[in-house]
């Protein structure tokens, strides 16, 4: 073993700004400088030594542990001032100098480096004139430079801080003019492999310096502990074999690098494991408190059992109070009678005693005339009688009255009591509610604090079930992600021996195993996956993806193509990755660099349509490459016509809108931006379409189908309107009429027109009737809609009609609505009941887009030719409304005629909207019934039935319905959609 | 409110195609069906010929013969420059007009029978400049005289000015605006822009005046989506990279806009700003909302 020394590093790096080494550069440029200084130590020992241009002073530093004494110069007074606070020691002193003009005096040192200066400056022989006057007759300079030749070949990018770069003879001219004797040695940074030719023993005429850990080197005579053993044999002499050196120089920053991470990951992951443990320790605490919490919860429960009790008696005290205030109340009231009945009498005995004081004037007046009159006697003594009748009458009362005022004081006594004792119990039941209400809010409290702390235990102890988990599953797949590691090392070198291309490594190397590859990839987009478990995966990953990926986070270059990559493809949704993510709000360099460094290697979705997990799934060569999926997709993904996640479609999107794609614009980004907004659709079917597959169409079938293309003498027919009214405005039948005449005006395919109307309700709308000139028929009441329009249809037939039109009144028909209802009857040799579209909102069910056949037509605006009705007759007397429009159509169908929609034929009938009618309800429900009856549907008729059931519909006559049995038309699995619907 | 009732609405139609007719009965349809009285259709025609416009004045008469109330008049932009009038079709019906109400459709597009009524009355109770409903989409299969409607989706997703102002969601017949609400000069469709022109529109009017979008849970129309693409192309021959720097430079006009247009009182009171936060533009509420929603009354910012 050889002298192992300690390599020098500042604590506090300077910044490395590409030139001046300092300790927090890395890489190459870390080889170079430490293996000139490991040279330079050896010719150092016991010596006073300059060293030149010392930067941050870490040279300077590993040649004091042997020199007597150092001196660092620098003209950087910066430097100079750190390189003395981190390294100053007794023997190690820094000063400002120039290598021009060096402030020593002559001879002052034994031993002079100074690495890379040379070519900073121009006056190149001026400072090796400086350097040889303070050197020490007999002392070494030891110096290096770049070698032009290879530095800064023809056509490279110069290096700016460079001067005057040197060959190597213009090097060797220069020493040769100021030193007797010199020795060039050549130095190779490299990777690779040294082949030599050692003696017997196995020595070689060579120093190694090999780091030992982080911190530490050891020089070696020889070459230290050679892996293997080459031998060239034969049994004649072997000429003698040169050392050979293989060397490569590629990317020995990205080996340098990721090892260089790898402490960082162990640290944090480390961090990781005792945050997991303090958090167990806090679970446990938690489960610990909780038995006195629940003591404490049982005892307030207790309290409040108490308080309700005492919430009664205070109660029950209220009502004892209510009950006094109501005897008080009724004896105030009798008082006030007494006393106004009192008041009265008094009233009365004053009148009598003037009275009787004028009778006793006028006696005594009679008296004085002496002629007393026996007749005045009588009536005095009558008076007399009555005067003391009413004393004692009035004593009599004053006597009440007192017995009255003493039971009023006595009450009034009461009274008093009776409030003050009801304060009292105000005052207890106010101050029992207000700790009622306290007790509660404690309780509710409590009874919060227990359940969450429930709670809280409860996700403790699942927490700690599943971070056990986690932790072995993490573990395990840790040693798969160590060994993905390995591989990847192992075939780099590999690659790199042989020298095949390692830009891209191949992940599926064998032995390594790709699912655990796919696991971390799939893992984190599982929702379900623990956060902590996914953290610990995250940790151990990057340990994977960051030797897979380091050029994206190292290299500058990449790096910032990919930003404006993905910058200018408007597909990263800052605000979309910020809000999924919380933890890049606080990363520092923002979200894309974020998302570039980490988030794409961890499936972090950059907008709401692109999905990254999708993406690497279906395509194999992205993921084994390790290629930023985003990146990949913007630059040769959508050409490809890959898609970038389930819900968008590339090659569909570009073929559906050709604008688009000569725009030569990227898919996705124009969908986000405009296409969306414009109602374009992402995918072939739209989201919630119905169950109905989109399905291409020629146009040469729809104008066929439609009778586009057919001449006016080919179709002219005569045809009949029938319009079944029910108390409609006047306005609403004269606008059905109005279009119903301009229709047939402008239809070149009618020969002949006649309008027929019945009334089920109360109006007539004779005006209306008789501008149009139609036939009305004689109300047969309200008999509902199929009757009534096989009345008029009937009627119709008979005149002489080919096509029936049935037209609810409430609406009105488009001008071209009748000429293109003839031309796609006359289109087709199969007579077919035919619909007009309804608008503003047209009835879901599906239709054929060529043929337009459908499986079944509404009554809205339907036209009937004659053949079907001579053959299978009007609408069913038995549908009273609704229902007997899909009735007429299966029977048609099922007679081998069509039913068909008509697309060019519009009819306004606004049925949107309307409000729930039970009435109109309950018969819809007994519509399907019949329907359902009619046509085997049982299972629909059963559901119809409680409906109907429950909401009191009238089931009478049901019985009577006749069942046609299943005949193939008739379809119940969609509801009262009767069909297959488009949405 | 008798005076309210019996105002008349104008509703600006673009038409740019007259071999389009099918689908402009179908609007003109939709129109004269309107519970609202007093409907007046202005179609906005771009350099129809002297025979076009007969035809298509051929085509108003039927429509609005159907009904008593409602009236049509037809304006024809002749000019050669801009070549894609969209902007100038519209302004040249504003400049024309003076109902009270106004609203606007695309000739291939279809309004509801209470779309007006409703949103007038809400546009009254609320005392706003506009009122907003909700539309659906509807993908057709489309010919020069009929329509395969294939589906029926609602992918314009928002719930209200916030949203607004962060992307459009709202076409242009979603809305009402009240003329009385509104300063003539603020009311225009920015020429220079052939895509966009509603949506800068929209941010223009509703950062200064109060708005309501209290009807979106109700649908007042549809918007027909057409396979042949025929929606968003007015001019012939755009299936180019010129078409999308179009796209581009609407998009970055409008980001103008969001940071340059400042929030009146009116609109801040509306969202429960009060009066705080002066010189807020669009963008500064959208990166800021979050912030503010935390210092703000619950329910502020998503009351409109």
């Amino acid at each position: 073993m050889g002298e192992i020394f300690r390599k020098v590093e500042a604590k506090n790096p300077l910044a490395f700004e590409g030139e001046r080494f300092t300790s927090e550069a890395f890489g190459q440029i870390v080889v170079e400088h430490m293996h000139r200084y490991c040279l330079a130590r050896e010719y150092c020992a016991g010596k006073d030594v300059l060293d030149v241009a010392s930067g941050e002073g870490y040279g300077s530093a590993m040649l004091a542990q042997v020199a007597r004494s150092v001196v660092g110069v620098d003209c950087a007074p910066e430097a100079v001032v750190h390189a003395a606070r981190e390294f100053g020691s007794d023997n190690l002193t820094y000063l400002a100098g120039d290598i021009r003009k060096l402030d020593f005096p002559d001879a002052s040192f034994d031993v002079i480096v100074s690495f890379e200066t040379l070519e900073h400056i121009r006056e190149q022989n001026e400072a090796l004139a400086e350097l040889k006057r303070v050197l020490r007759p007999g002392g070494i300079l030891i110096i290096s430079t770049p070698d032009r030749d290879v530095y800064s070949p023809h056509g490279s990018v110069p290096n700016e801080y460079h001067v005057l770069e040197l060959s190597l003879s213009e090097f060797t001219s220069l020493i040769e003019a100021k030193f007797a004797h010199h020795v060039t040695l050549q130095q190779v940074p490299m990777v690779g492999s040294v082949i030599y030719s050692s003696d017997h023993d196995g020595s070689v005429d060579v120093t190694t310096y090999e780091e030992r850990g982080n911190q530490h080197i050891e020089a070696s005579q020889g070459v230290s502990r050679p892996l293997y053993h080459v031998a060239i044999c034969s049994d004649a002499p072997i000429s003698s074999v040169r050392h050979s050196v293989y060397v490569t120089s590629y990317d020995l920053e990205r080996y340098m690098l990721a090892f260089r991470d790898l402490p960082t990951y162990q640290k944090w992951a480390e961090d990781r494991m005792a945050t997991l443990v303090s958090d167990l320790r806090w679970a446990k605490e938690r489960a610990d408190a909780l038995p006195e919490l629940q003591a404490h919860a049982e005892h307030l429960e207790r309290v409040i059992q108490e308080l309700k009790v005492s919430l009664t008696e205070a109660n029950a005290s209220a009502k004892a109070s209510e009950q006094l205030q109501a005897g008080v109340a009724d004896l105030t009231s009798r008082l006030s009678a007494s006393t106004a009945e009192l008041a009265l009498v008094k009233g009365e005995l004053v009148s009598l005693a003037e009275e009787r004081g004028r009778l006793v004037s006028e006696l005594d007046a009679v008296k004085a005339e002496g002629a007393a009159s026996s007749a005045l006697a009588v009536r005095l003594d009558q008076l007399d009688q009555d005067y003391r009748a009413l004393s004692k009458e009035r004593h009599d009362l004053a006597e009440t009255v007192a017995e009255q005022q003493s039971e009023l004081e006595r009450l009034a006594a009461d009274l008093h009591r009776v409030e003050d004792e009801a304060r009292g119990l105000l005052a207890d039941l106010t101050r029992t509610e207000q700790e009622a209400i306290r007790v509660a809010e404690a309780l509710t409290r409590a009874e919060g604090e227990n359940q969450r702390l429930s709670e809280d235990l409860e996700k403790s102890y699942s927490q700690i079930a599943r971070l056990r988990d986690d932790l072995d599953d993490a573990q395990s797949k840790s040693l798969g992600y160590r060994q993905c590691y390995d591989a990847l090392l192992n075939e780099f070198n590999a690659r790199q021996a042989s020298n095949l291309p390692t830009e891209h490594v191949n992940v599926e190397t064998p032995g390594v195993d790709r699912t655990v590859i796919i696991a971390a990839l799939g893992g984190f987009k599982d929702k379900s996956f623990p956060s902590k478990s996914r953290d610990i995966m995250i940790s151990v990953r990057r340990l994977f993806v960051d030797v897979l990926s380091a050029k994206f986070c190292r290299d500058r270059q990449l790096f910032a193509r990919h930003r404006s990559i993905i910058e200018r493809s408007g597909l990263f949704d800052e605000a979309y990755y910020v809000a999924n993510n919380n933890d890049v709000a606080s990363y520092p360099g923002g979200s894309i660099s974020h998302f570039i460094k980490y988030g794409v290697f961890e499936l972090r979705n950059p907008c709401e349509m692109f999905d990254l997990g999708w993406y690497y799934a279906r395509n194999s060569d992205v993921l084994t490459t390790g290629a930023n999926a985003l990146v990949h997709y913007l630059e040769h993904g959508w050409k490809e016509g890959r898609s970038p996640g389930p819900e968008f479609d590339v090659s569909w999107y570009l073929s559906r809108y050709p604008d688009v794609a000569s725009a030569g614009v990227e898919p996705l980004a124009h969908f986000v931006r405009w296409g969306q907004a414009e109602g374009r659709l992402p995918l072939p079917t739209p989201v919630n379409s119905g169950d109905v597959p989109e399905q291409k169409v020629s146009r040469t079938l729809q104008l066929a189908n439609l009778g586009l293309d057919l001449v006016k003498h080919d179709i002219g027919s005569k045809v009949a309107f029938g319009l079944v009214t029910y108390n409609n405005s006047a306005s609403e039948i004269e606008r059905c009429l109005k279009s119903v005449a301009e229709a047939c005006k402008r239809a070149d395919a009618v020969l002949d027109c006649e309008i027929h109307a019945v009334d089920n309700g109360k109006e007539t709308y004779d005006a209306a009737y008789r501008k149009f000139d139609v036939r009305m028929h004689a109300s047969l009441g309200n008999v509902g809609f199929g009757r009534g329009h096989n009345a008029l249809m009937r009627e119709a037939f008979e005149s002489g009609a080919d096509f029936y039109i049935a037209v609810n009144p409430d609406g009105f028909l488009h001008y071209g609505a009748v000429e293109s209802l003839i031309r796609m009857a006359s289109a087709d040799r199969t007579p077919a009941l035919i619909e007009a579209i309804q608008i503003p909102e047209e009835h879901p069910k599906w239709y054929d887009p060529e043929t337009f056949e459908t499986p079944w037509a509404s009554g809205a605006l339907l036209m009937i030719p004659r053949i079907i009705y001579e053959n299978i007759g009007g609408f069913d007397d038995d549908f009273f409304m609704y229902c007997e429009d899909v009735d007429l159509s299966w029977r048609a169908r099922a007679a081998g005629f069509k039913v068909k929609a008509c697309p060019s034929a519009l009819f306004y009938h606004p049925v949107m909207d309307r409000e729930f009618d039970l009435q109109i309800h309950k018969r819809f429900l007994r519509s399907g019934i019949i329907l359902a009856r009619k046509w085997g549907g049982h299972a629909f008729e059963r559901s119809l039935l409680e409906a109907a059931l429950s909401h009191g519909a009238d089931l009478d006559g049901l019985q009577a319905i006749e069942s046609h049995g299943q005949t193939g038309v008739a379809d119940f699995s969609h509801s009262f959609s009767f069909g297959p619907t488009r949405w | 409110m008798d005076d309210v009732k019996n105002a008349t609405i104008d509703v600006l139609v673009r038409y740019h195609d007259p071999s389009r007719q099918f689908e402009l009965s179908r609007c003109a349809m939709s129109l004269v069906a309107q519970s609202w009285r007093n409907v007046n259709i202005i179609i906005c025609a771009q350099r129809f010929s002297d025979q076009d416009v007969e035809k298509t004045a051929s085509l108003l008469e039927w429509s609005t013969g159907l009904s008593d109330t409602v009236t049509f008049e037809i304006l024809n932009f002749k000019e050669s420059e801009p070549r894609d009038a969209r902007s100038s079709l519209l302004n040249m019906g504003i400049k024309h007009t003076e109902g009270r109400f106004l609203a606007l459709l695309d000739y291939d597009d279809v309004i509801y029978p209470d779309a007006y009524s409703m949103l007038i009355e809400e546009l009254i109770s609320s005392d706003s400049a506009l009122a907003f409903g909700s539309v659906y989409v509807k993908h057709v299969n489309a010919g020069d005289t009929f329509a395969v409607q294939r589906s029926k989706t609602t992918p314009f997703r928002g719930s209200g000015l916030i949203d607004l102002f962060a992307a459009n969601f709202c076409p242009i017949h979603s809305f009402v605006i009240d003329r009385h609400k509104i300063a003539d000069d603020q009311l225009f469709f920015e020429p220079s822009l052939t895509r966009g022109e509603d949506y800068d529109l929209l941010l223009r009017l509703t950062s200064m005046y109060p708005t309501s979008f209290e009807k979106l849970d109700r649908f007042v129309g549809d918007y027909y989506y057409k396979d042949d693409g025929s929606n968003t192309i007015l001019v012939e021959s755009t299936h180019n990279a010129e078409n999308y720097k179009c796209w581009v430079n609407a998009e970055e006009f409008l980001e103008l806009r969001r940071r340059t247009l400042l929030l009146s009182n009116a609109v801040k009171l509306r969202l429960g700003l009060g009066h705080i936060e002066p010189g807020l533009s669009i963008r500064d509420l959208l990166e800021r909302k979050s912030e503010m929603a935390a210092i703000l009354p619950k329910g502020s910012l998503e009351a409109v």
